[in-house]
């Protein structure tokens, strides 16, 4: 079966202006990220702003072209001007419901856009293909959505109407930047079960981006927690939810409000929040970690597999492979 | 005898007070727009007593905003205002703009969801301590001296105040401002969704900072979020408002609990918790109303799997289901038959997609 996507050794780096500041160092925004995915599955990235989540998001959809390594598409590699079909085969999901698209076209004329840029069939075909697109995304009956405006929507609506144009051209793989941590809570678990049900249906991959870990559970089959632009942590979801192996994704965990008053909230080394720049050599987090000793400060760990299908990026993740997070 | 006793009861009231920091008593609120204009709150009563905590917690449009707006009567002309605010047992309603500088800031300051939007961009930190400290007439050798010792206080670097509000984090812009409401040494602090939009660490810091300033200033907080885990870990006291009422409250404990209302008990449910990352969360089919006037029926009627006849004609009083503890629902008695009920996946669904 062809993979809906991999990344091979993938990086993204950024020069610093020469003018504004005087001499930056290289933004290593995403560096030397490697997956693969099939059809029918889910990867989560979670990370905080700046891990290179967007950036990640924004190769895998060709918005932005790797500095080093490639990027294959349903086996079709990704270059610098990406051919149409290319580009069909993968659509992405914004963040932003009430940004991501257009207050002048009615929802009918949004979810036929992709069809009249990529010129597939005639009026009726596309129009055709918008409602089926509406019906799938569970905006139902869609002739009652099609010609109304997005004011006239919620904001769990408008983001099914995104979600209704980007599958609309039937991609191998939906990219879905933070799809809703705009949306009300109540409304979140119903669009998290419709992206499940998408990917399931349609023999589609997803890349589902987010920085709230607890919503990953249910939906990705796995889960990368990326930290400064590498992959720290890679495994099954649960597995690294109930058992994370990086210290860093043990913070991310901890860190997690409970909704019950009964638990005492975790209390975060003050290490952790302090900071620090890396060392050019030693591994990214280590000025963070309250686990880091010497050889952290001069060896840059790789991703090991360290449990089955679960693999760290730390020296030291074997010790502590048992401990409880 | 019976006007002399009366007039000792109320002299007594007055000295040994029970006043709370901040009263609302049956507060509505609505904005007159070119159409027909918004009920944001209907009939809220609320208490925070000093040194007390109290989440108000809610999706989008439900009030929350408008609410903390009004206890420092900091809401737009187009608002208007029935029942009574009090603040320390003063009417803030009735209050002078002189007046309501003695409270604002200076025993009530507030805290906004966006530290971004808050800060003047093109001024230092402590030209903005400054500032403000000039408008509540504090010297700016003292303002500068609370400042770095605040500063310190919230974790940052007082050389930081040299710097420009785009030259620091999201978190630490949000603890900046969260220093500068302390400036005064306020009663109350009024935090309108503070750490929405912060990563989950940064989020975590800003909370027990919260907390342990809390206990250590005997600061009250009112503190606005749609995060009820946020509100688990801040708050004694929560308020589940819905359309502009108030549809739950109780001590946070038995609210998250045992949630009384079908709305706290859909909202609890639609909350993923990381303790246990398989459960599917629900959804609550359907949107908020958005009232154009009050409402004669229970606004969550539409949305709600319990709903009665009664329910769209009838509209329920907040009443008291434990000591402490009340629900505006119809059916608040058969809450534990509710809660069971909820457990069940697909009853949230409902016939529309939300």
């Amino acid at each position: 079966m062809t993979l809906a996507v991999e990344m091979r050794a993938a990086s993204k780096h950024f020069l610093p202006g020469r003018h504004l500041f005087r001499r930056g160092a290289v933004v290593r925004a995403v560096d030397r990220v490697s997956f693969a995915l099939p059809p029918g599955r889910v990867l989560g990235v979670a990370g905080e702003s700046g891990s290179g989540k967007s950036t990640l998001a924004n190769l895998l959809v060709g918005l932005e072209t790797p500095s080093h390594g490639d990027i294959t598409i349903a086996g079709h590699r990704m270059t610098r001007r990406p051919d149409a079909a290319l580009r069909r085969g993968v659509q992405m999901v914004f963040q932003d419901p009430f940004g991501s698209i257009d207050p002048r076209f009615t929802i009918g004329r949004t979810v036929e856009e992709p069809l009249l840029i990529h010129r597939l069939g005639d009026a009726a075909e596309r129009r055709r293909r918008a409602e089926e697109a509406l019906e799938q995304a569970e905006l139902r009956p869609a002739a009652a959505f099609r010609d109304l405006y997005p004011h006239e929507l919620s904001g769990g609506q408008r983001q099914r109407v995104a979600i209704a144009r980007a599958i609309v051209l039937r991609p191998k793989l939906l990219v879905a930047d933070e799809p809703v941590s705009m949306l009300d809570v109540s409304v979140r678990a119903g669009i998290l079960r419709l992206l499940r049900r998408l990917v399931d249906e349609g023999a589609m991959a997803m890349v589902f981006i987010t920085h709230d870990l607890s919503i990953v559970g249910s939906l990705c089959d796995e889960l990368a927690v990326m930290y400064r632009g590498r992959f720290v942590e890679v495994g099954p979801a649960l597995d690294v939810l109930r058992r994370p192996l990086h210290p860093y994704t043990r913070a991310l965990v901890a860190a997690v409000p409970v909704p019950d008053p009964a638990v005492t909230p975790a209390e975060l080394p003050a290490k952790l929040l302090a900071g620090g720049a890396p060392t050019a050599s030693g591994c990214r987090f280590a000025p963070r970690c309250s686990l880091a000793i010497a050889a952290c400060e001069t060896t840059d760990p790789e991703l090991s597999e360290i449990l089955p299908a679960h693999r760290a990026a730390c020296l030291r993740a074997g010790e502590t492979a048992g401990a409880r997070p | 005898m019976g006007r002399f006793t009366l007039q000792s009861r109320i002299d007594c009231g007055d000295r040994t007070t029970s006043v709370a920091l901040l009263e609302i008593r049956e507060l509505s609120i609505r904005y007159r727009t070119a159409g027909a204009g918004v009920q944001a709150i209907d009939g809220v009563s609320l208490e925070l007593e000093a040194g007390g905590s109290l989440g108000l917690v809610g999706e989008s449009g439900c009030g929350k905003s408008t609410l903390a707006l009004a206890t420092l009567r900091l809401l737009p002309p187009q608002a208007e205002l029935a029942g009574t605010i009090r603040f320390a047992g003063q009417d803030v309603g009735g209050m002078k703009e002189r007046q309501l500088r003695q409270i604002r800031w200076r025993r009530a300051a507030y805290v906004p969801q966006s530290a971004q939007n808050a800060l003047v961009p093109v001024h230092s930190l402590r030209a903005q301590f400054r500032a403000t400290a000039a408008a509540h007439r504090m010297r700016a050798t003292e303002a500068d001296r609370r400042a770095a010792a605040l500063m310190r206080r919230v974790e940052l670097d007082p050389a930081l105040l040299e710097r420009f509000p785009h030259e620091l984090s999201g978190g630490m812009r949000q603890r900046a401002i969260i220093a500068m409401a302390l400036l005064f040494e306020p009663e109350l602090l009024v935090a309108d969704e503070p750490t929405t939009g912060l990563d989950v660490i940064v989020q975590r810091q800003t909370v027990n900072l919260l907390r342990d300033l809390r206990a250590e200033r005997n600061l009250a907080l009112l503190f606005i979020s749609h995060d009820i885990g946020v509100v688990a870990e801040l708050c004694e006291r929560i308020a589940v408002l819905y359309a502009g009422r108030v549809m739950e409250t109780g001590a946070t404990a038995d609210v998250l609990g045992s949630p009384s209302h079908p709305y706290t008990i859909g909202l609890r449910r639609s909350f993923p918790d990381i303790r246990d990352p398989e459960r599917p969360a629900v959804s609550i089919a359907g949107h908020p109303p958005r009232l154009a006037e009050a409402l004669a029926a229970c606004p969550f009627a539409p949305r709600c799997p319990f709903a009665q006849p009664v329910c769209v004609a009838v509209q329920p009083p907040l009443v008291a289901i434990a000591e402490g503890h009340a629900a505006a629902c119809h059916f608040a008695g058969d809450a534990a038959a509710m809660r069971s009920a909820a457990n069940r996946p697909g009853l949230w669904d409902g016939a529309r997609a939300a």
